[in-house]
C-alpha cells in the first residue's frame, strides 16, 4: 500500500521536457564537456587556497568553533544557524553532562547536549550509543516541558563524548532568563543483534486470549484486519478496551532479561508473531521484525499490539506483530529481527541552570 | 594532451572491461539515449534529496555533465543504474556541503509551500512528498532507493557505503517517522 502510494506520488516528479531537451542539445553540440584551464589547473589553485587557509585560519577556527557545532552543522545546517552556545556542565555518577547549545523559540526548544565519563575516570560507561530513557526536561520559573523527543546524534571517539539533540515543548512560552535542563537516567551499553526467527513453528489454528493493550499501531488501519483482531471497545462492565492475541507461552516461562518467541500462527490471512521482551522497565529492549517473502522482498509488520503481564514484582512486556500476507507455504518465507538491548541503566541527577538573555 | 590522456584511459578501461567504446560519430546518439533512459530516475532521486525543483535541476545537469566528462563504460543496465544513482547522491552531498546551500536552507520551506510539483499532486501524494522532505537526508536516501527504485537492502548498502544492518535500521526509523508524520493520511491510504 505504502509502496504504491510512494511510487504514485513520485511518478509525477520528472524533469521538465525543456530541461531534458536543453541537455541533449548541449550534448549534441559538445558543450557539456568541461573546459579545462590551459594556464593553471583549477585543482592547483584550489590546493594553494587550501594551504593558505590552513596556515592562516585553522588555529583561529579551532579555538572558536566548538566540536558540537561541526556535528550539528553537518546534520542540520538549519538548526546550527539558530543555536545559542551554553557550554555549562554538571557531573553525577561519574558522568558529565554538558548543555552545549540551545535554540529556544516560544514554547519549543532544541537543546544539544553531550555526555562523557569524568576525566581520568577508570569507568568506561560512555563509549558508544546511549539513551536518555525519556528522563529529561527543560523548565523556567513557572513552566515545565510536557512533551519531548531525544535523538542520539553521534559518538565522538576522540573526545569520548556522546551527543544528543533533545527537543522539548511546554504548554506556555518559556520566559527568557534562567532556565534549567535536567536528565535523570542514562541507558548505556546499547547493542543490537540480528537473529533469525524460525517460522517453522507456525501453527494454523491457535487459541487466543484477551489482553488490555498498552499500545497498538501500524502502517494500516485496524479495519484492514479480520474482525476478530479489532480492539474491543470499552464497556460499562469492562472499562478498559481489550484485544485478542495468541494464547502463547506465559510470562512465567519467559526470560526477564532477554527476548522469547511466545507464539506464532497463521490464521485468517494474517501471520502473527508474538515476542516477550522480558522486563523492559529499566531497559530499552525492543525488536524490529522483518518478513521475507519467496522473492526475497522484506517488510515490516502491518500492525502490532503490546501489553504487559505481571509475575510477582516483574512486569513482562509482550508484543504481537501482524503481517497481512497471502501465504501458501510458510516454508517459502523467512523472518529475522533486529534485537535491541541495553545493558545498564544509570540513575543520577544531572541538571544545568543557565541564563538566556533573549530569543 | 587531454585528448591523448583520455584516449589512453579509455583504452585501459576497454582492455580491463573487454568492451568497446562506441565510435565518435555514434557517441552523441548514445549520450542522448543514456540521458533519456536515466533522466527521470536521476531527477527523482535528486528532488527527493535536495527538496526543491531549482536545485534538482542543477543536480540533474551536474550528473550528466559528469557522465559525459568521465565517459564511463557500463557493464550492463544494473551497472549503469548504480552509477547514476551513486553519482546523483555524490552531487547532492557536494551540494549540501556548499556554503551557498548553508545560507539558504531557511528558504526551502517557503518554496515547498509555494507551488512547485505540489500543484500537480493530489492531496495524499502532496502530503507524502511533504512528509518525506521532513525526514533527514540519510533517511530520505534509503526510503527513495527502497520504495521507488526497489533496490534491496544489500544494494542500498553497497551504493551508500553503509552496512546492511545500518540501512535496515535507517529504513525502519524512517518508516517510523513517516508513520507518525502521516498518521491521518496513512489511514486514508489504507482505506
Amino acid at each position: 500500500m505504502f509502496e504504491n502510494k510512494y511510487k504514485e506520488a513520485y511518478d509525477a516528479i520528472v524533469p521538465s521536457q525543456e530541461l531534458v531537451e536543453k541537455l541533449i542539445g548541449q550534448a549534441r553540440a559538445g558543450k557539456l564537456k568541461r573546459k579545462k584551464s590551459w594556464f593553471v589547473p583549477k585543482a592547483a589553485v584550489a590546493a594553494a587556497a587550501v594551504v593558505v587557509c590552513l596556515v592562516t585560519a585553522v588555529p583561529v577556527c579551532a579555538a572558536h568553533i566548538p566540536a558540537f557545532y561541526r556535528i550539528v552543522e553537518y546534520l542540520s545546517p538549519a538548526l546550527a544557524d539558530h543555536l545559542v552556545p551554553v557550554e555549562k556542565s554538571c557531573t553525577s555518577q561519574g558522568i558529565t553532562m554538558q548543555v552545549e547549545a540551545i535554540n529556544l523559540v516560544e514554547n519549543e526548544a532544541q537543546i544539544i547536549i553531550s555526555m562523557q565519563d569524568v576525566q581520568d575516570s577508570t569507568q568506561d560507561l560512555i563509549h558508544g550509543e546511549i539513551d536518555l530513557f525519556d528522563s529529561y526536561g527543560l523548565s523556567d520559573y513557572v513552566n515545565d516541558s510536557v512533551v519531548g523527543g531525544c535523538q542520539f546524534l553521534t559518538y565522538d571517539a576522540v573526545e569520548g563524548k556522546a551527543y544528543f539533540q533533545v527537543s522539548v515543548q511546554s504548554d506556555h512560552a518559556y520566559e527568557a532568563g534562567k532556565l534549567k535542563f535536567w536528565v535523570n537516567s542514562v541507558l548505556c551499553d546499547k547493542s543490537e543483534e540480528t537473529r533469525d526467527v524460525d517460522l517453522s513453528e507456525t501453527v494454523y489454528s491457535a487459541n487466543t486470549k484477551q489482553v488490555k493493550p498498552s499500545g497498538s499501531g501500524g502502517l494500516i488501519s485496524e479495519e484492514m484486519l479480520p474482525d476478530s483482531m479489532w480492539v474491543l471497545p470499552a464497556t460499562d462492565e469492562n472499562p478498559i478496551p481489550e484485544t485478542n492475541v495468541l494464547d502463547g507461552l506465559v510470562a512465567a516461562n519467559c526470560a526477564a532479561d532477554d527476548f522469547t518467541v511466545t507464539g506464532m500462527a497463521y490464521m485468517e490471512g494474517v501471520l502473527r508473531v508474538q515476542i516477550c521482551m522480558g522486563d523492559t522497565w529499566k531497559s530499552d529492549r525492543h525488536v524490529e521484525l522483518f518478513l521475507r517473502d519467496p522473492d526475497g522482498n522484506e517488510r515490516y509488520s502491518d500492525r502490532s499490539v503490546s501489553w504487559h503481564e505481571e509475575v510477582g514484582e516483574t512486569s513482562y512486556h509482550f508484543y504481537e506483530f501482524w503481517y497481512i500476507e497471502d501465504i501458501e507455504e510458510i516454508s517459502d518465507y523467512s523472518m529475522y529481527g533486529i534485537f535491541h538491548n541495553a545493558g545498564q541503566l544509570i540513575e543520577g541527577d544531572w541538571n544545568v541552570t543557565f541564563r538566556l538573555e533573549s530569543y | 594532451m587531454d585528448s591523448m590522456r583520455r584516449e589512453k584511459r579509455v583504452k585501459k578501461m576497454n582492455t580491463i572491461k573487454r568492451m568497446k567504446r562506441p565510435k565518435a560519430q555514434y557517441a552523441e546518439a548514445i549520450y542522448e539515449e543514456v540521458i533519456r533512459r536515466n533522466s527521470d530516475m536521476v531527477y527523482r532521486l535528486a528532488y527527493s534529496l535536495v527538496k526543491t525543483r531549482a536545485d534538482a535541476d542543477d543536480i540533474f545537469q551536474e550528473v550528466f555533465l559528469r557522465y559525459m566528462q568521465n565517459e564511463p563504460v557500463f557493464q550492463g543496465e544494473e551497472h549503469e543504474k548504480a552509477w547514476f544513482l551513486r553519482v546523483t547522491m555524490n552531487c547532492c552531498k557536494n551540494f549540501w556541503k556548499s556554503p551557498w546551500m548553508r545560507r539558504r536552507v531557511a528558504l526551502e520551506r517557503e518554496e515547498m509551500e509555494q507551488c512547485g510539483f505540489f500543484c500537480e499532486l493530489d492531496d495524499d501524494s502532496a502530503a507524502l512528498v511533504d512528509a518525506v522532505k521532513q525526514l533527514s537526508k540519510k533517511y530520505r536516501i534509503v526510503i527513495h532507493l527502497f520504495y521507488y527504485e526497489e533496490l534491496s537492502i544489500e544494494e542500498i548498502a553497497k551504493l551508500t557505503n553503509a552496512k546492511a544492518s545500518t540501512v535496515r535500521t535507517r529504513l525502519t526509523r524512517a518508516r517510523r517517522q513517516l508513520r507518525s508524520l502521516l498518521k491521518e493520511e496513512l489511514r486514508t491510504f489504507a482505506e
